[in-house]
């Protein structure tokens, strides 16, 4: 293990700003779209002058590791500050995957915390989503962007107000690639048929053996 | 005793085979090239080879990679060592002659300018450890990295990349083709003095996209300008893979004159590549150039602080000042190819 490595591990510790910027949390959203889902990727980065205080919204029990379990905690505060919107119906975020950094890599402010959230809205022809963060649990600095994931659909328009937190995007999905849309009563047939098929094989008699 | 000597002979020839077969193994699993190796990859090759000569076999086993190695290959970042590590070896673990080779192998790469802007940002990382860094030594010339994806070869793709605090160049040789996609350029300090001189390694790019902006009308700047204040970059590390939809002013509506000036602008940045490569570059580039996007964000006065981004179909430049002090004295540059980042279009 050379050097720099152990000196990273050991939380060695640079009096000096590495981050951009060094002042401030910055927020950048990535939505992605694809035909049946949207993902949205939220990369926090504190700058050395603000790590502290984003590290104690993460690190609640002060061990200096940042534990899954904290995370999905904190996850689930950033969840209440933002909101994700199709057609004006908020979607449901649900936490798919994390990528936590170490205490020592916060501090220095470098360390990038990802979250990834994950939600499928109703989304058919024409749409448009509306994403809001106002987590803002120190001075931050948001970027929002969208990214898509086929070729079928086009965006078509975006727009960010001044401090990008809130970023509103129209978009089309191709008809084509949408799923066909499954009755879920249609589920029932085949068990009800099964629940039939059991009933009537119990009220029967049985065969006597002679 | 035949007999012993018989097993004896099978037990050691069983066992160079197996060293032979994983050692053949380990480097090859690259695909083949699509086209034939020109003057310039057989220049780029054999200084590859040059340096590899150079080192010792531990050496060698630092800076080599499998071709199938995804995590080396997106193993990079514009933070200094402190916060994110590299693999391979840094130009402080290489003697003289083993970096006058690799600063040979960067010159056949590169340009003459593209290899003047890479010893220009190490130097200013340089004057930034001394000045700002506090001296420690997790900043600075000698924690530049290299390391190979692959091993080089005429027949095979393989990538050298080079890369530091600010800087990661992933140069993809694959038969006649060498790409830069992708390559994270800029620098901290953007200004400073050396040896009596004032060295100014990226002001070419901000100077051509101000002479750009300035060409468009009030009504086309309304088009191109996508915000207010400049924004941090979107596909820098870590974003490999993603797919940006354009924004700001189509070529296709600009004068001839403009659609030069942005050309001028991208050459500031592919011409960091050989004469050559950069030539089929920036060809492809002007094919396009009617599906190609202006984007900025930030002030228009000459000199300001300004994020701009051309989007194309082969092709995604940014240039993002960084929040501070003087946020021009601190920039991030990307410059990744949709469609081929790493040359994955190179090789079959």
């Amino acid at each position: 293990m050379n050097l720099i490595r152990r000196l990273i591990l050991l939380g060695w510790l640079l009096p000096v700003a590495v981050a951009h910027p060094a002042d401030m949390l910055v927020q950048a959203a990535y939505i992605t779209i694809s035909p049946t889902a949207i993902r949205l990727e939220l990369d926090q980065t504190a700058g050395e002058l603000v790590a502290k205080d984003f590290l104690a919204q993460l690190d609640l029990n002060q061990n200096v590791v940042i534990s899954p379990e904290e995370v999905k905690q904190f996850s689930s505060r950033v969840l209440e500050q933002i909101g994700l919107e199709v057609n004006n119906q908020p979607v449901n975020l649900q936490l798919e995957s994390s990528q936590i950094p170490t205490v020592a890599q916060v501090k220095l402010g470098g360390g990038q915390l990802q979250l990834v959230f994950m939600g499928t809205p109703r989304a058919v022809g024409q749409n448009q989503f509306v994403f809001k963060n106002g987590y803002a649990p120190v001075k931050s600095a948001y970027l929002a962007n969208v990214f898509v994931q086929s070729g079928e659909i086009k965006i078509i328009s975006q727009q960010r107000d001044q401090t990008q937190q809130t970023f509103t995007v129209a978009y089309t999905i191709a008809q084509s690639v949408l799923p066909r849309v499954f009755p879920w009563w249609l589920g029932l047939i085949p068990i009800f048929g099964i629940l039939a098929w059991w009933f009537a094989r119990v009220r029967s008699p049985k065969a006597v053996q002679v | 005793m035949n007999k012993k000597i018989l097993l004896a002979s099978l037990a050691l020839t069983g066992a160079l085979l197996t060293v032979g077969i994983s050692s053949i193994q380990a480097y090859s699993l690259s695909p083949s090239v699509k086209t034939k190796a020109d003057a310039t990859s057989q220049k780029v090759v054999a200084a590859a080879e040059v340096f590899l000569k150079t080192l010792s076999a531990a050496d060698q086993k630092k800076v080599l990679f499998d071709w199938d190695d995804p995590k080396q290959r997106s193993q990079w970042s514009n933070f200094p060592v402190s916060v994110f590590q590299r693999n391979g070896m840094t130009l402080a673990q290489m003697n003289n002659a083993q970096q006058t080779a690799l600063f040979n192998l960067l010159q056949t790469v590169l340009s003459k300018k593209g290899y003047e802007q890479i010893v220009q940002v190490m130097d200013g990382d340089e004057v930034y450890q001394t000045t700002n860094g506090g001296g420690r030594a997790l900043f600075g010339k000698n924690l530049y990295y290299v390391s190979f994806i692959g091993l080089p070869s005429l027949t095979s793709p393989w990538i050298l990349q080079f890369g530091g605090h600010h800087m990661a160049i992933n140069a993809t040789v694959a038969g006649a083709d060498i790409v830069l996609t992708p390559s994270l350029t800029g620098g901290q300090p953007t200004k400073y003095t050396l040896n009596g001189k004032t060295v100014q390694p990226i002001i070419a790019e901000p100077t051509a996209a101000f002479k750009l902006l300035s060409s468009l009308s009030s009504a086309e700047q309304k088009q191109a300008i996508i915000g207010s204040s400049f924004i941090d970059l979107i596909l820098g590390p870590g974003k490999d893979g993603k797919s940006l939809q354009p924004e700001g002013i189509q070529a296709s509506s600009l004068s001839a004159a403009q659609q030069t000036l942005l050309l001028d602008l991208v050459a500031t940045r592919v011409g960091i590549l050989n004469d050559e490569d950069a030539a089929v570059k920036m060809a492809e580039i002007k094919a396009n150039i009617a599906k190609t996007y202006f984007a900025w964000a930030g002030p228009t006065t000459a000199g300001s602080a300004a994020y701009f981004r051309i989007t194309a179909p082969t092709l995604i430049l940014e240039f993002a000042p960084q929040r501070g002090d003087d946020a021009n004295n601190h920039v991030h540059s990307m410059y990744r190819d949709p469609t081929n980042d790493y040359g994955v279009n190179l090789y079959k």
